[in-house]
């Protein structure tokens, strides 16, 4: 879908792009990531001709990027920057409506898209439409920005740390979303960040730049598991074993737990637990309530009297956990098998800490070329 | 928000209206200037009436500063675009020469060139009016932070689009408050059109320096300085649309 072949910048005698060259499939988040000055972002905006290459082609959908008027080729582009770039003398509405009415969309239908996309970024359109940009918060606005880009319904979306200028916590509401957006919409996207965090969680493949060349291009976990040289593996960090996790899902992993019904006879909790250590408990919604020990059962007589409650939030995940919090609950609830259940705590099964030792074990520590 | 505002125009409805009632009531002045004035016998410029003293002021100010908004105004925003940066520390420093020279010397240059009457003073005023206009432009569009510019190009305006949605509204504040230094100035500078022929307020004025009569000197000043609030205010009102931050 979009294709950087070979391009190089030089300002002032130093080629900021060096001879860069970057596939992106369509539908397919690629994050651009990489220390201050790496040319990410001359990168970026090489891409809807903010900047004009020294050398080099750039396509999309094979059509060579030269060859199209800039002033329109940014029309079928969504874009998205740091600091927003808000409109202060439009309203909210205005801001979102300025490429719907570029390409001289009817008003009835800019209208709609107004609404369908503010509520998109979850924001109530009757509460926001007629709001200045003063009026919102850091937040709010970066939200109505990436609004803005996806005004016109454009395939592609380059986006310039997006989610730079918030709090930590709004951040992470915000990748959330877009995360959601993104599987509803599928748009081939260029993301840069300077936040490892952030690509991690949000990236289908990461490119890592270093003095305008790419260094590495990969999926998350192969970044993660086999860092192409010293500079990535540094890059990196030291926890790398524990980002990766945090890129696998645990669906894969879950074994079938063995449980009863709080409702049962003792009998059938003794045959329940002649083949394994404990029991997981159920109400009669077969939602989680408890475990049962082996070793505790001979000494009582009801299910009550042996049940060691729980709480869902201290030790049990969620089915679209990843392997990270399954390590983390581990932790701090010091137990080696933890159970998993859906949204509403019902028991789906459970997962063991092998699992994750059998994983971290693959990504030792190595990189490819030294 | 439109409370305040509305009341500001109200202010200047009142007065204006006052302005009116004053300036056509040529008997209330000779009253109240017998009254300061006693020992003045004549107290009203007699040659022209206040009422047509006060038309051609206003007529070589809307002249001058006419040319001076639509001249000044496309200047500056021409020496902000991309292509023309180096002319912008020249055009710069030609409308600070501008207000440096008297309009008076103007005058002395310009009176063998075009003779006497309107057409002297209008360069003079012109020329003296055009650095703040020129000025403010400047400084308005320069004052857009770079990120704002940068994504209305990014969402795919084009320069012309861009100046006139983006550049050209959120300078606007700035380039009114250039325009109501430029007009008051002119409001004030103007009564040197008297000295070459052109009229004006500056007739009673200079009649009144030349005779020692104290009471022309008001006829002349208290209108001038009248007009000068009222355009003040009007500029004020016009500026506070152009504020979007509150």
């Amino acid at each position: 879908m979009i294709s950087l072949n070979k391009i190089t910048k030089v300002y002032n005698d130093k080629a900021v792009v060096n001879n860069f060259s970057l596939e992106v499939d369509r539908g397919e988040m690629c994050v651009l990531i990489g220390p201050s000055g790496c040319g990410k972002t001359t990168t970026l905006r090489m891409i809807n001709r903010m900047i004009e290459p020294t050398s080099g082609e750039i396509f999309i959908d094979s059509r060579d990027v030269k060859k199209i008027k800039p002033d329109l080729l940014r029309r079928s582009i969504g874009y998205a920057i740091q600091m927003v770039g808000l409109f202060p003398h439009m309203t909210v509405a205005a801001n979102i409506a300025v490429v719907p009415q570029l390409l001289r969309w009817e008003k009835k239908k800019i209208k709609n898209r107004i609404d369908e996309l503010l509520i998109l970024v979850g924001l109530s359109p009757a509460e926001y439409s007629s709001k200045y940009p003063y009026q919102l918060s850091g937040g709010e606005a970066q939200r109505i920005g990436v609004a803005r880009a996806l005004a016109a319904n454009p395939p592609i979306l380059l986006m310039d740390e997006p989610f730079g200028a918030v709090d930590p916590l709004t951040r992470t509401k915000l990748q959330t979303q877009f995360l959601n957006i993104q599987k509803e919409l599928h748009k081939t996207i260029i993301l840069i960040t300077h936040d490892l965090d952030e690509a991690i969680r949000m990236a289908d493949r990461i490119a890592i730049m270093k003095d305008g060349e790419l260094v590495q291009y990969d999926t998350p976990e192969n970044i993660l598991s086999r860092p192409y040289n010293q500079f990535v593996y540094k890059f990196v960090g030291t926890d790398r074993a524990l980002k990766r996790l945090s890129r696998i899902n645990i669906s894969k992993f879950i074994k079938s737990a063995p449980s009863v019904d709080e409702d049962f006879s003792m009998d059938k909790v003794n045959q329940a637990c002649e083949k394994c250590r404990w029991v997981w408990v159920t109400d009669s919604k077969h939602r989680l309530i408890g475990w049962i020990d082996r070793k505790i059962l001979s000494q009582t007589t009801s299910i009550k009297e042996a049940l060691v409650p729980v709480s869902l939030d201290e030790i049990a995940v969620t089915e679209g956990a990843s392997l990270k919090e399954v390590l983390s609950i581990m932790l701090s609830s010091g137990l080696r098998t933890i159970p998993v259940t859906d949204k509403k705590g019902f028991l789906i099964g459970e997962i063991d800490m092998s699992i994750i030792e059998r994983i971290s074990a693959e990504s030792i520590n190595h990189y490819e070329k030294s | 928000m439109k409370n305040p505002k509305l009341k500001n125009w109200l202010i200047l409805i009142i007065l204006f209206a006052f302005f009116i009632v004053i300036i056509s009531n040529i008997d209330w002045w000779q009253r109240a200037l017998h009254f300061l004035f006693r020992d003045i016998e004549n107290v009203i410029y007699p040659r022209v009436p206040l009422i047509a003293m006060l038309g051609e002021h206003l007529k070589l100010v809307i002249i001058s500063s006419g040319l001076t908004i639509i001249t000044g105004v496309p200047l500056g925003i021409w020496v902000t675009r991309s292509s023309m940066r180096d002319f912008l520390d020249i055009i710069n420093n030609l409308v600070s020469i501008g207000q440096t020279i008297p309009p008076v010397a103007v005058l002395a240059l310009a009176v063998p060139v075009f003779g006497f009457g309107l057409i002297p003073v209008v360069l003079a005023l012109f020329l003296y009016g055009l650095l703040p206009v020129v000025r403010n432009t400047i400084a308005g569009i320069q004052s857009i932070p770079e990120f704002v510019l940068d994504s209305a190009y990014g969402l795919g305006m084009s320069k012309m689009q861009a100046l006139f949605k983006i550049e050209i509204p959120l300078s606007a504040r700035l380039i009114m408050t250039g325009i109501r230094i430029s007009v008051i100035i002119n409001i004030g500078t103007a009564m040197i059109g008297a000295i070459i022929g052109a009229g004006g307020l500056g007739s009673a004025v200079i009649a009144g320096l030349v005779q020692d009569n104290v009471a022309y000197i008001m006829e002349g000043v208290v209108p001038a300085a009248f007009l000068a609030i009222l355009t003040d205010r009007f500029f004020s009102n016009i500026e506070s649309i152009f504020v979007y931050n509150q």
